[in-house]
């Protein structure tokens, strides 16, 4: 039984009197304990789609709508402000890019977790406390009795996405979405946060949606994988399924890219062309500009389809 | 002969906020004892994380900024010591690609004018054949004619770095240090970006200098590869000497923290420990030694010898090399302790 | 941070256009046109001579003969505001200018250059930030006697300063810029980088500083002439019209009122194309 149902999400842009469709009808699952790699490149939607999921949309000009999304059951479609609020956190945390701008700066650590603590559990500030101590232990950071009144400039990159993953943590959520939680830091330190966040699904059984470009990190870590093009869900399976057979071309090609798929000096494969701007979308599928595989259908009908959108699937051809 | 020779650079900077008044002032080294050749046409690769310094020396060789002590030997003058009529040289004879495609060109120039300035400005060709020598350079980097009438902001990130590298080839360059230039761009372009690194490099005998963090491009590009930590080099050679049999502990990090695409190579249990340390605090002996797991009492002490095999040298205490197991067959091998 | 950025998304693909920045500059560049054109045309629109006295007229509200009334020398208002909007448009735009140019070549070159001469230069900001900015300008003109050219003077002495740091501070985010560098790397002279490439760069916040200080200068010239030391009588400029019908206030509201009112719509002008102009300029950005 899935934690997470998506069914239909959509966001839309409305401004200057057009509407501008940045998500569209997005549908996924998420299983206790699963972490889903959501993959795209830019504007492909992925980061509005979470944002779009927990209702933090950055204007006023966008919209949330969708079938259903449903957390262990119950709709969050239809939560009006105050009932979304009781969920962010205690039951759908987020992790960001950077965390020099997602840690308030002139607050303590300690506090920072201790806030969600109190909020979410209606801890004491004493209870709160040692469970952000607590937490600061469970993420890795050492001697947390004394880092927990540290102020986030005192921590080094790595360790400041620790304290923002511990903030996330100290609420307790059941799912995690993690929007490029390593994209900004050093390699080495990277696979650190990458084996910290394998580790807290065994030990806690936290479901993550691992937001990221990078294939390979969604190799080492996920358990299912979702490819996201122009707004609209290419593919989406299991691990190995995916990237052993890709049956979409934008999936084929992105695993194509990767540099070390192929050795030598001959050039790399790539997918000529860019993702179109969103609000000038190609007729029908919106990959056919680019796919080297483009048939009939696709410049006139939009393909649907929950594990694969394409009208002629690799793997389907003779 | 090499077009391009490093001799023990070193590049300091006064940490801000140290001193006061002028007095006890606290120096970042941010490239500390650099040695390094260049040919013709060849292609190295210099890899580190932050901290490593390896920007602070792309610049350093261009003269963008100031060297402490050491040389910069550019087809055998001096730069570090150089005139101004040899640095002018150098700018009529070099250039950089930088990583933000867009912070990286005028905003409110258009494309024609950037790479018109340049010709213009050299003096590279008469006044009357500027236009079409701009358009010769954007048809060489694969962009259509009409774009030179737009503006960065409305290229997109693959587009604008593309003119970045026109802009480059307008100084009909011998040397090119590229910053990280395909960090910055979706996965799908930087391959497009690479490919036309490497057309340009043959066509034109290119040396090309590629600063990345990103050891698999690194990989498929260079002819050899330098690994930085710390202001330090810590292994160069050949790229794949240095990648099927890295000598260096910190190497061998590297290289197994990359995300492999293969789902059935884990990720490393025990990855390494710690964060690149602040060049303000340079640990004594081997910078690397707090987080190297082969570490001995000596390596705190002093600094490590180089060895050197062939093309291929390194600065570390270990003489074995560190056995490989082969695990994948592309080869990117996991590395266990010798001893 | 370390050097691995962002894969920069491409302006989100999308081209919003927004029309309120728009709307609210035209309206504040209509008021100016109107103001503008009727300074421009006074010699044919005005009914009166503003300076002609005619006192069994004086002090009559206002009625059809005379829309605005007549002050206690029998002027008519109306006229007077007209002609009035010569001299404080003049006050608006060249009170603006002279600072505007000094401060911004004093800040860019202060930024560019930077360590001794850019502290001296601050130094010397600060001396003049220190002193009340009024007091400054009437100790100025009082050594310069009263008068227009004298308020010119002592607003360019005084009021460069603001530039200054506004263009300074841009300069030096600008200078660290990689096109900046690029422009170095590709051997571009000083000159050239500083006033081609980051001055138009540096711009935006002076020039959008410069139209909410027109309304500052404005009302400051009316502060000045109402003090005396400014446009001289018999002249009709609004600040002196406001200062002499100040006694009547009670008796001929009319006198002040109406001169007022001019100053209030001719620096809403302003202020509505300064916040349009932000607008726009800042959505393109």
């Amino acid at each position: 039984m899935s934690l997470l149902q998506v069914q239909d999400l959509s966001v839309i842009a409305h401004n200057a009197g057009r509407d501008v469709t940045l998500v569209d009808r997005v549908s996924f699952d998420l299983a206790e304990g699963e972490i889903l790699g959501l993959v795209g490149e830019s504007g492909s939607g992925k980061t509005m789609a979470c944002r779009g999921l927990m209702r933090l949309l950055p204007s006023p000009n966008l919209r949330v709508q969708g079938e259903a999304v449903r957390l262990a059951g119950r709709d969050l479609l239809q939560l009006d402000d105050a009932g979304m609020r009781a969920v962010r956190g205690g039951q759908l945390g987020m992790i960001f890019q950077n965390p020099s701008s997602h840690l308030d700066p002139l607050m303590r650590i300690g506090e920072q977790i201790a806030e969600g603590i109190r909020l979410h559990q209606g801890a004491s500030k004493k209870d709160a406390r040692l469970q952000a101590i607590d937490v600061l232990r469970q993420v890795g950071i050492p001697d947390p009795q004394a880092r927990v009144d540290n102020y986030p400039h005192e921590f080094s990159g790595g360790m400041r996405q620790r304290a923002m993953i511990a903030v996330a943590l100290g609420c307790n959520p059941q799912v995690l979405i993690a929007d490029e939680p390593t994209t900004a830091l050093d390699v080495t330190v990277q696979a650190q946060i990458l084996r910290l966040l394998l580790d807290l699904r065994d030990q806690r059984g936290l479901s993550i949606i691992m937001i990221t470009h990078d294939l390979g990190v969604v190799a080492q870590t996920c358990d299912s994988i979702a490819v996201m093009y122009a707004g609209r869900l290419c593919e989406h399976g299991s691990k190995y399924d995916l990237l052993a057979h890709p049956r979409h071309p934008y999936t084929a090609g992105l695993i194509d890219c990767q540099p070390a798929h192929s050795s030598g000096h001959a050039l790399l494969r790539t997918i000529p062309g860019q993702p179109p701007l969103l609000d000038a979308l190609p007729a029908g599928c919106r990959f056919n500009p680019r796919c080297p595989q483009v048939g009939d259908l696709c410049t006139r009908q939009l393909p649907e389809g929950s594990r694969v959108a394409c009208h002629y699937p690799l793997g389907d051809r003779p | 002969m090499s077009l391009l020779q490093i001799k023990d650079l070193e590049v300091r900077f006064a940490a801000s906020g140290t001193g006061v008044l002028g007095l006890n002032k606290q120096w970042v080294r941010a490239v500390n004892g650099v040695s390094l050749n260049l040919a013709a046409g060849e292609t190295l690769g210099l890899v580190g994380e932050s901290g490593s310094g390896k920007s602070t020396l792309g610049r350093a060789i261009l003269h963008l900024n100031p060297i402490s002590t050491g040389q910069v030997l550019f087809d055998g003058i001096d730069m570090a010591h150089g005139s101004a009529i040899d640095i002018a040289r150098l700018r009529h004879e070099t250039a950089m690609i930088f990583q933000d495609p867009y912070a990286a060109l005028n905003p409110r120039h258009t494309i024609g004018e950037t790479i018109a300035e340049v010709l213009r400005v050299q003096r590279k060709v008469p006044a009357q054949q500027i236009p079409a020598r701009v358009n010769e350079l954007l048809d060489l980097v694969g962009l259509r004619p009409e774009l030179a009438e737009r503006k960065p902001g409305a290229l997109s990130g693959g587009q604008c770095q593309r003119v970045g590298i026109a802009r480059a080839l307008a100084v009909e360059p011998r040397l090119i240090i590229a910053d990280e230039c395909v960090a910055a761009l979706d996965v799908s372009i930087q391959g497009q970006i690479i490919n036309l690194l490497l057309e340009l490099q043959q066509r034109m005998n290119l040396a090309i200098l590629f600063i990345a963090h990103d050891l698999a491009i690194v990989r498929r590009l260079c002819d050899r590869v330098a690994v930085m930590y710390l202001g330090k080099i810590v292994e160069e050679g050949p790229v794949e000497a240095v990648f099927t049999s890295p000598r260096h502990p910190y190497t061998a990090a590297l290289i197994q923290a990359i995300p492999e695409i293969d789902p059935h190579r884990p990720l490393p249990t025990e990855p390494l420990p710690g964060e690149p340390p602040s060049p303000l605090n340079v640990p004594t002996g081997c910078a690397f030694h707090p987080r190297c797991r082969y570490a001995k009492a000596l390596c705190s002490m002093v600094l490590p010898p180089t060895h050197f095999l062939h093309e291929h040298r390194y600065s570390c205490v270990l003489e074995e090399p560190l056995t490989l197991s082969a695990v994948h067959k592309q080869g990117v091998m996991t590395c266990n302790p010798a001893t | 941070m370390n050097s691995r950025s962002l894969i920069v998304p491409w302006r989100l693909r999308l081209r919003f256009g927004f029309r309120n920045g728009r709307l609210t500059a035209a309206w504040g560049l209509a008021i100016l046109l109107a103001w503008f054109a009727l300074a421009l045309f006074a010699p044919w629109i005005a009914p009166y001579d503003p300076i002609a006295q005619n006192t069994d007229l004086s002090l009559l509200g206002p009625s059809l003969a005379h829309p605005f009334g007549t002050d206690n020398y029998g002027r008519d208002i109306l006229s007077r505001v007209i002609w009035g909007a010569r001299i404080d448009l003049q006050l608006a735009i060249v009170g603006v200018i002279f600072p505007f140019m000094i401060g911004t070549f004093v800040g860019a070159v202060s930024g560019y250059i930077g360590g001794r001469f850019d502290n001296f230069c601050m130094r010397v900001i600060d001396v003049v930030l220190a002193f009340p900015f009024l007091v400054l300008m009437l100790a100025i003109m009082a050594i310069l006697g009263p008068g227009l050219k004298s308020f010119y003077i002592a607003m360019a002495l005084v009021g460069w300063v603001s530039y200054a740091r506004l263009i300074r501070s841009q300069i030096l985010v600008l200078k660290e810029s990689d096109f900046a560098l690029a422009a170095k790397s590709l051997g571009f002279g000083h000159g050239r980088i500083l006033f081609r490439h980051l001055l138009p760069n540096a711009l935006f916040g002076s020039i959008v500083f410069s139209m909410s200080d027109a309304v500052l200068v404005l009302l400051n010239g009316a502060a000045v002439s109402y003090l005396g030391l400014g446009v001289q009588p018999p002249t009709a400029e609004w600040g002196t019209m406001v200062a002499e019908g100040q006694a009547f206030i009670t008796t001929a509201w009319w006198l002040c009122t109406f001169p007022g009112l001019a100053i209030v719509t001719l620096a809403m002008g302003f202020s509505l194309l300064a916040d349009g102009v932000a607008q726009v300029l800042g959505d393109r950005t």
